[in-house]
């Protein structure tokens, strides 16, 4: 075991002296000397701020973030009908006992006495 | 189509794991949501992946083209501002959830044994999450990115003996150029991904195998903490969850898109303002405040050792606090709202 450790640590600093000159070379697209090598495209030197252009393009953004939240709103409706009914099947235990974990917590659809 | 699914379970062996899924259970108590931070954070995770390789179809990381090409991304391609945004957004809320997630989990002590493993890992992935922000950072080749790299590449060169040759392999060369660009969008793409499916994998299969916390008080006393099953009643608790945040982030994403800079011009001298991303601003603030040099130390050198300190205490904080579970750890506590305080003063401080 320690001759197998021994020869892996030094694979490993063969290795790694091996690779370490390549690593570190670098400098193969040298610093520009003149300002002339710097950016083609965005070369008017202005910051984009991306927003929507027109009013056309403002509505579609609202009309998306709402159409969103609504579609947010309905799923989490009906994930909430999926839970409640998730809940109550383990609390009935519904499924065989060797698949549930633990006891079951109070029934979702009952209110604790007192409350109404 | 039933079939298939029995063909892909004899194939894959599958049915042990969806076994196992149906036979999982999720404690509840009053710490519960700690667990839906971890879940979620598989969520930007997974918006992170795909957002990003929509960026890359359209990338160019070089030095004429990078910026050009994010500009062209944000201009000219379809929907191409959104992506960007919710890839920028959600890295946010990545590593906000994994920090979350973090100091959750340092205050209600669930890092000890036998979860030292499982916390030492997921160290590892809050660092790898602050890495990709860092690299990602430079990306679009802007002032504020090639000033903020600078600064971020020269820290090492303060570690005596290999922190020189840590700055030239990081900028691959004495100065951040082209190559600095070629190699952070390397490690952005492909190392950083490979380490973080690497030590995901490894934590979650430790968070299966040692089974999900429950509160001190609880394991003190041996009561017996009600469960739920994962499957279907935490997925679909978590699924809700998942909405939400799909909602807030692309909400968010939409309102406040990020700019981008002109491009940068490595012959001009640094920006006045530069910052950070703002899960660094803390660290940015603290190696400011250092004096020049202290004794016959640099501030830089002496600020670099204490964050050092603190990301090794933080690592190896199972095996230092390895007391029994009869202990409440205060002193743990007090330290974690002490660095709260600090992180959030400092960050609050190098905003003003």
């Amino acid at each position: 075991m320690r001759r197998s450790a021994l020869a892996f640590w030094l694979l490993l600093i063969a290795l790694s002296w091996t690779i370490t000159p390549y690593l570190a070379a670098g400098e193969l697209q040298d610093a520009p000397k003149t300002k002339a090598q710097t950016p083609a495209k965005n070369s008017e030197q202005v910051t984009i701020h991306p927003s929507p252009k027109n009013i056309r393009e403002k509505t579609a953004v609202f009309v998306f973030v709402a159409w969103l939240w609504l579609s947010i709103g309905i799923l989490i409706y009906i994930l909430r009908l999926k839970i409640k009914e998730a809940d109550r099947m383990f609390h009935y235990r519904y499924y065989p006992d060797s698949e549930y974990p633990t006891e079951p917590p109070p029934d979702p659809c009952i209110k604790p006495s007192g409350k109404k | 189509m039933r079939k298939l699914r029995i063909w892909l379970e004899d194939r894959l062996g599958t049915v042990p794991i969806f076994t196992f899924l149906r036979k999982k259970d999720v404690p509840q108590h009053k710490h519960s949501f700690l667990y839906y931070t971890g879940s979620s954070i598989l969520l930007f995770l997974g918006i992170q992946i795909v957002t990003g390789i929509m960026l890359a179809l359209y990338y160019q990381p070089t030095l004429k083209e990078a910026n050009a090409s994010v500009a062209r991304i944000m201009t000219e391609v379809p929907l191409g501002w959104i992506i960007r945004s919710i890839h920028s957004w959600s890295s946010s809320f990545m590593i906000a959830l994994v920090m979350i997630h973090l100091l959750g989990i340092m205050l209600t002590k669930a890092y000890r044994s036998p979860r030292e493993a499982t916390w030492m890992s997921g160290v590892f992935l809050l660092v790898i999450s602050m890495l990709f922000g860092f690299t990602g950072y430079l990306l679009p080749w802007d002032d504020l990115s090639l000033s903020a790299t600078k600064v971020g590449t020269d820290i090492p060169n303060i570690i005596p003996v290999v922190g020189a040759w840590v700055t030239k392999f990081l900028r691959g060369g004495e100065d951040v150029t082209g190559d600095t660009l070629t190699r952070f969008f390397i490690f952005h793409v492909c190392v950083l991904p490979l380490m973080i499916f690497l030590i995901l994998a490894v934590h979650i299969f430790l968070v299966q195998k040692h089974g999900m916390s429950i509160p001190l008080e609880a394991e003190r006393k041996k009561e017996k903490v009600k469960a739920l099953p994962f499957w279907p009643n935490f997925v679909l608790r978590e699924s809700v969850a998942w909405m939400v945040l799909l909602g807030v982030i692309l909400t968010v994403a939409v309102i406040l898109a990020p700019s981008l800079g002109p491009g940068a011009d490595l012959m001009a001298p640094a920006p006045e303002g530069i910052k950070p991303e703002w899960y660094f601003l803390f660290l940015f603030q603290t190696l400011k405040i250092f004096p020049a040099k202290v004794f016959f130390v640099t501030g830089e050198a002496l600020a670099v050792l204490a964050i050092f300190l603190v990301v090794a205490f933080l690592f190896f904080l199972p095996l230092i606090d390895t007391r029994s579970l009869e202990k409440k750890g205060k002193i743990i506590t007090w330290l974690t709202y002490a660095f709260l305080f600090y992180a959030g003063a400092m960050t609050v401080w190098s905003l003003l």
